[in-house]
């Protein structure tokens, strides 16, 4: 009855109605959600509703996105471990001499947690447990410490497995496999950034990060290695256990999951932290980020959906490609836009709204996929670190002691170099494309 | 205009929202043990698979039936957790009362709808899935689709009283300036 409407007014007016809804502060699922279906009724009559329920049957039972639950599983399953803690107390004696040594350690634990956790959330809360009392109280500042959490547990969402990559694979029609694979290389790049970045501005403002004193680090040679060695070995074999079955085209992701979600569990056991209370406990928190998850991209497909019937892809399309000055404006406008959105949004709702409207043009203008994917993915850790809705802040706040006096604006002018980082990353990602490409071609 | 129906207190509502919030906690504690069920299930799969190269027939159906269940059921405990992700930068800001006129006014006109389709047309596939005798057809196995269609409009069931129980909450606060739970 309403189809009289030009797709351009459908196009505007879904948008609009979206956008009012999800700033209002009403959860991102529900206007998502509601503004498909009232659509929906309003071009296509009741027999939308069809069309709905079956996206939302298709993606609650969608074999790849069962990988989510087992990774945040697994995720959970680490923080109780106590690994973090090992790991840390490990690397501290090596890495405690230098300036800024114990916010490099915080990176590298990070990093190495990345490559077994897909999610922030535990990241961030076990280094804010585990690296910022020991930070604090070496006098480190503060806006050093929360920064090198903040960055180095947001990594987590970058560094294979990841459920950002988990979800934004089927959304945009390219293998798991591969995302993970081209994530490799710019996510320790990444990485390796944030530890330069440390080690130059600690060496030029020592008082930032002081050195450990000698004599608390005052640990032989062959222990220092033993206690590296009992840490590292079973995060190697749980991150090869998972990237490697991966990597070689032994196992599917969901696959790969559900081995580190169980190998975490032993690991947990080894290391004498496992009871019968935390694994119902690791269980109950899964269903949380699960739920929301599986809601958002329920509520998403019902939207993209319709807004695809009804034509919006093509307004979409004929605005992309008509836009003046050429691909590359087009790229610069739509990675603008990825970063403001990131400022206010969950990247769950960008990746599921945005992601299927713009991945069928992104051929036409001459990109590749594979590389597109990975300079949203990159593009979105800013997300993480760009108040005022930046999670990792959320997260480390609710984890930080009080005790140690962290304040907003301590964690935010922590982060905000990084955000600086990731956009020379994104750079380089552009003047060196096989940075991303040349893993996954090797598969 | 609450005072006509049910008085200040709004004895009946206050139970049934403390009862909604039980039913979810409880289909919470629940629902962890799909969890487990679903690890297993795959980790039972990868095995069978990669070690004793022999795939079972039942592993992919089955732990996209754990999947569903876990989310559609897992929805209402969520929202009692204030799981599904808001974007709080202006919301944050607003007192208790707007924001549950936010929530009020937002809940007829986008969530309700919502669970109303989910419910309705949920209702009507699982249905004819018993009707027809309708299976699930990714595998060889071919189970009955209608058990798991139905758990599914259970679970929206459940997501739907979950909202109508923090509908009626935010509603006493608009009225009242004080929470149901506190009177």
């Amino acid at each position: 009855m309403f189809n009289f409407l030009s797709p351009e007014a459908i196009t505007i007016g879904m948008f609009t109605a979206l956008f009012i809804g999800v700033l209002s502060g009403f959860p991102l699922a529900f206007p998502i959600g509601g503004v498909g279906i009232i659509t929906g009724l309003m071009l296509f009559g009741p027999n939308s509703f069809d069309l709905i329920y079956g996206r939302v049957y298709a993606i609650v039972t969608d074999y790849g996105l069962m990988a989510v639950p087992l990774f945040v599983f697994m995720g959970n399953m680490l923080e109780k471990s106590g690994i973090a803690k090992k790991m840390y107390d490990a690397l501290y004696l090596w890495f405690g001499g230098f300036r800024g040594g114990l916010a490099i350690v915080s990176i590298v634990i990070g990093t190495i947690m990345a490559a077994s956790v897909g999610i922030i959330a535990a990241s961030i809360t076990m280094l804010t447990l585990v690296a910022l009392p020991a930070m604090i109280e070496r006098k480190y500042d503060k806006g050093i410490a929360t920064g090198a959490i903040c960055a180095g547990g947001s990594l987590g969402i970058l560094i294979p497995p990841s459920i950002m990559l988990i979800v934004y694979g089927p959304v945009a029609q390219i293998s798991v496999g591969k995302l993970f694979m081209a994530a490799f290389i710019p996510g320790l790049m990444l990485s390796g950034l944030y530890i330069i970045y440390i080690a130059v501005r600690c060496h030029f403002q020592p008082h930032l990060a002081p050195a450990i004193p000698k004599e608390e680090r005052n640990v032989p040679f062959s222990q220092k290695t033993l206690l590296v060695v009992k840490t590292i070995v079973p995060a190697a074999i749980l991150i090869f256990s998972v990237l490697g079955a991966i990597y070689f085209g032994i196992a599917a992701p969901t696959e790969a999951a559900a081995v580190g979600a169980l190998v975490s569990t032993l690991l947990t056991v080894a290391y004498g932290q496992f009871s019968w209370k935390v694994l119902k406990d690791v269980s109950l928190s899964t269903i949380k980020l699960t739920g929301m998850v599986l809601l958002i991209a329920s509520c998403s497909t019902a939207f993209v959906s319709v807004f695809l019937s009804a034509g919006g892809g093509k307004v979409v399309e004929t605005f992309i490609l008509n836009f003046p000055g050429g691909n590359w404006a087009v790229f610069t406008m739509i990675m603008v836009i990825c970063f403001i959105l990131g400022a206010f949004i969950d990247w769950i709702g960008i990746i599921f709204v945005m992601v299927p409207i713009l991945a069928p043009i992104i051929p036409k203008l001459g990109f590749d996929p594979l590389w597109f994917a990975m300079m949203v993915i990159v593009n979105l850790q800013m997300s993480f670190l760009t108040p005022p809705f930046a999670y990792a802040m959320f997260f480390l706040k609710g984890a930080a002691p009080p005790a140690l006096g962290i304040e907003t604006k301590d964690i935010i002018r922590g982060m905000i170099p990084y955000v600086f980082i990731i956009v020379v990353e994104l750079a380089l990602m552009i003047a060196f494309p096989q940075i991303v490409l040349w893993l996954p071609g090797t598969m | 205009m609450g005072k006509m129906f049910i008085g200040e207190d709004w004895a009946p509502a206050k139970k049934l929202v403390a009862g909604i919030n039980t039913l979810s906690e409880g289909t919470g504690q629940f629902v962890k043990f799909l969890v487990m069920a679903l690890v297993l299930v795959l980790f039972i799969e990868v095995t069978a698979r990669y070690v004793f190269d022999s795939p079972t027939v039942w592993a992919l159906e089955t732990s996209k039936m754990l999947l569903g269940s876990i989310g559609t059921l897992g929805w209402g405990y969520t929202h009692k957790l204030g799981g599904h992700v808001r974007v709080d930068v202006v919301y944050g800001m607003l007192s208790r009362r707007i924001q549950a006129l936010i929530d009020v006014i937002l809940s007829i006109i986008f969530l309700f709808p919502l669970v109303y389709v989910l419910i309705f047309t949920g209702s009507k596939w699982a249905l004819r899935a018993w009707k027809t005798g309708e299976k699930m057809i990714d595998s060889s196995w071919l189970p009955p689709a209608a058990p798991f269609r139905t758990l599914m409009v259970v679970g929206f069931c459940f997501f739907a009283l979950q909202c109508i129980a923090q509908f009626i909450e935010d509603l006493y606060y608009l009225i009242y300036k004080k929470e149901l739970r506190n009177v």
